[in-house]
């Protein structure tokens, strides 16, 4: 207890030398403990003089403002935070994920994709067309096109809601939304579609002929010219038996349009050949069994890809707008 | 003796915020108000002036990169000093904490006597003390540079040592009652 007093006491005296005052004086105010207070307030007076040189300081403080500058001006910048880097990895990681995956699932999309582009149109003469067969992207439309000579085909759409179709087609159309119309739909779609590149290689000549075979087996390929139709659009002409006149995308490979040329007039009853070469005739192979019949409706839904259907209402819309 | 007048703490808010906009006048003063008391501190427990003088440099280098920064100090800017210098000095020597006990040589006594006799009996007896002062544990050593040596307070000491005052007035009172029992038996320095 007696030391704990003079642990305060001698803390108290400290205190009051610190504010100037002296060791006599502090004494006397503890005069029970005044010896032992005397020698250690001596030795405390004795450390305060224990002081490093001034010569020392103000040399010294010149140098290492010095080193201080130097110091600073090579210090390496503040570093992120190691949260802050390990949230930066994981979105680089992600980013990395998607772009291989997409990179990976890119190729198996169908080339009209982003092939077809919105096109403006032009009718003449266009008599109105039925409800069902309008170009309204957003309807489903089961129209049965009978086309001269033999074909027959009908073409069971959910278009897409997302593609735009303006078809700039001069089309001559005589729809017959019914069985028992009398077709002499003649359509010339001018897409003025501008095919982007990512279809893959051109179309060679002989590919084009394949195709045309593909959807008129039995006929007899007259002439082949590869010229540029539909405002730009580089195209395969392929003459056949029967004055039929069929235009094949070069940068695609699909049938755009099939001429009939016994009524002089043009048809889009290709619509669905147009969709299954999409399908099958991008990589340039022969096509799927499912388009060799010209006379058999083809379904688009067969190929269950939404973006054909696409690329059929494109061609239906026109084939049966009219 | 070395009069160390350190700004009021008004002028210290202002200096620190200064800093903190990073004006180069603001660490100037800084470091020439604050750099003697840091220095001595430092100087009392490294005895190579060389190792001293990097370990000073340390200590403004994190307080400039902290000035400008989130980390910089708000309150006793002197404390923050004394705390950097302190864990420099521990990074310095390690964890054991030992320090040197070699003597320091060329020191001067604070204050100088005209009279050279007693110039001489004094610096003799500093001599002694820092011989003794060599001999006390490292927290003994730290408590009296702290209190005696750079006047710091009793709240100061003990925030700055991680200690409650109670167990700095004892501290400080177990330390000076040490060296005082050293010098008395003339072990040092003689």
């Amino acid at each position: 207890m007696a030391q704990l007093s003079l642990i305060e006491i001698f803390e108290d005296c400290v205190q009051r030398l610190a504010a100037g005052d002296t060791i006599e004086r502090c004494l006397l105010l503890y005069p029970a403990y005044a010896d032992q207070l005397q020698p250690m307030l001596e030795t405390v007076t004795t450390f305060r003089d224990l002081q490093v040189p001034p010569r020392e300081i103000y040399q010294d403080q010149a140098l290492v403002w010095e080193a201080v500058q130097r110091r600073i001006a090579t210090r390496p910048r503040r570093r992120i935070a190691p949260g802050t880097q390990l949230l930066a990895a994981v979105v680089i990681l992600m980013l990395m994920l998607s772009a291989a995956w997409f990179a990976l699932t890119r190729p198996e999309l169908p080339p009209q994709v982003d092939a077809i582009t919105p096109i403006a149109s032009t009718e003449t003469p266009s008599p109105t067309p039925p409800p069902t067969a309008t170009a309204s992207l957003t309807s489903t439309s089961s129209p049965t096109t009978t086309v001269i000579p033999s074909l027959t085909m009908t073409a069971s759409q959910t278009p897409s809601p997302s593609a735009t179709l303006t078809p700039t087609a001069t089309q001559t159309a005589s729809p017959t939304p019914s069985p028992t119309a009398s077709p002499t739909s003649s359509i010339t779609p001018t897409p003025s579609a501008t095919f982007a590149p990512g279809c893959g290689a051109p179309l060679t000549a002989a590919q084009a002929v394949t195709k045309v075979l593909e959807v008129f087996p039995n006929a007899t390929i007259l002439s082949i010219l590869q010229t540029t139709k539909f405002g730009g659009t580089l195209v395969w002409e392929v003459r056949i038996s029967g004055q039929i006149t069929v235009n094949v995308d070069v940068a695609c490979g699909t049938i755009l349009t099939i001429d009939r040329g016994g009524t002089g007039a043009e048809t889009s009853g290709d619509a669905n050949a147009n969709e299954n070469t999409a399908g099958s005739g991008d990589s340039g192979s022969s096509g799927s069994s499912g388009n060799s019949n010209e006379n058999e409706n083809q379904n688009s839904n067969d190929n269950g890809n939404s973006n054909d259907d696409n690329g059929n209402d494109d061609n239906s819309g026109m084939g049966s707008g009219d | 003796m070395i009069v160390i007048v350190l700004p009021e703490p008004a002028a210290e808010q202002m200096l620190l915020a200064d800093a903190n906009r990073n004006q180069p006048d603001a660490l100037r003063t800084i470091y020439e108000q604050y750099f003697p008391p840091i220095y001595a501190f430092i100087r009392l427990r490294v005895n190579d002036r060389e190792q001293a003088r990097d370990i000073a440099a340390d200590v403004f280098v994190d307080f400039f990169a902290a000035a400008r920064g989130r980390h910089a100090p708000h309150t006793s800017l002197r404390a923050w000093l004394f705390r950097v210098a302190r864990n420099k000095i521990y990074d310095h020597y390690g964890k054991t904490r030992q320090f040197p006990t070699t003597t320091l040589e060329e020191w001067l006594p604070g204050s100088m006597d005209d009279d050279p006799e007693l110039a001489v009996f004094r610096t003799f007896r500093l001599e002694k003390l820092r011989g003794a002062l060599r001999l006390l544990s490292a927290e003994q050593q730290e408590v009296l540079i702290l209190r005696f040596g750079q006047n710091l307070n009793l709240q100061e000491t003990a925030d700055l040592m991680n200690k409650s005052t109670s167990a700095i007035k004892s501290l400080q009172f177990r330390a000076v009652e040490a060296l005082r029992t050293i010098l008395d038996m003339g072990e040092v320095g003689e």
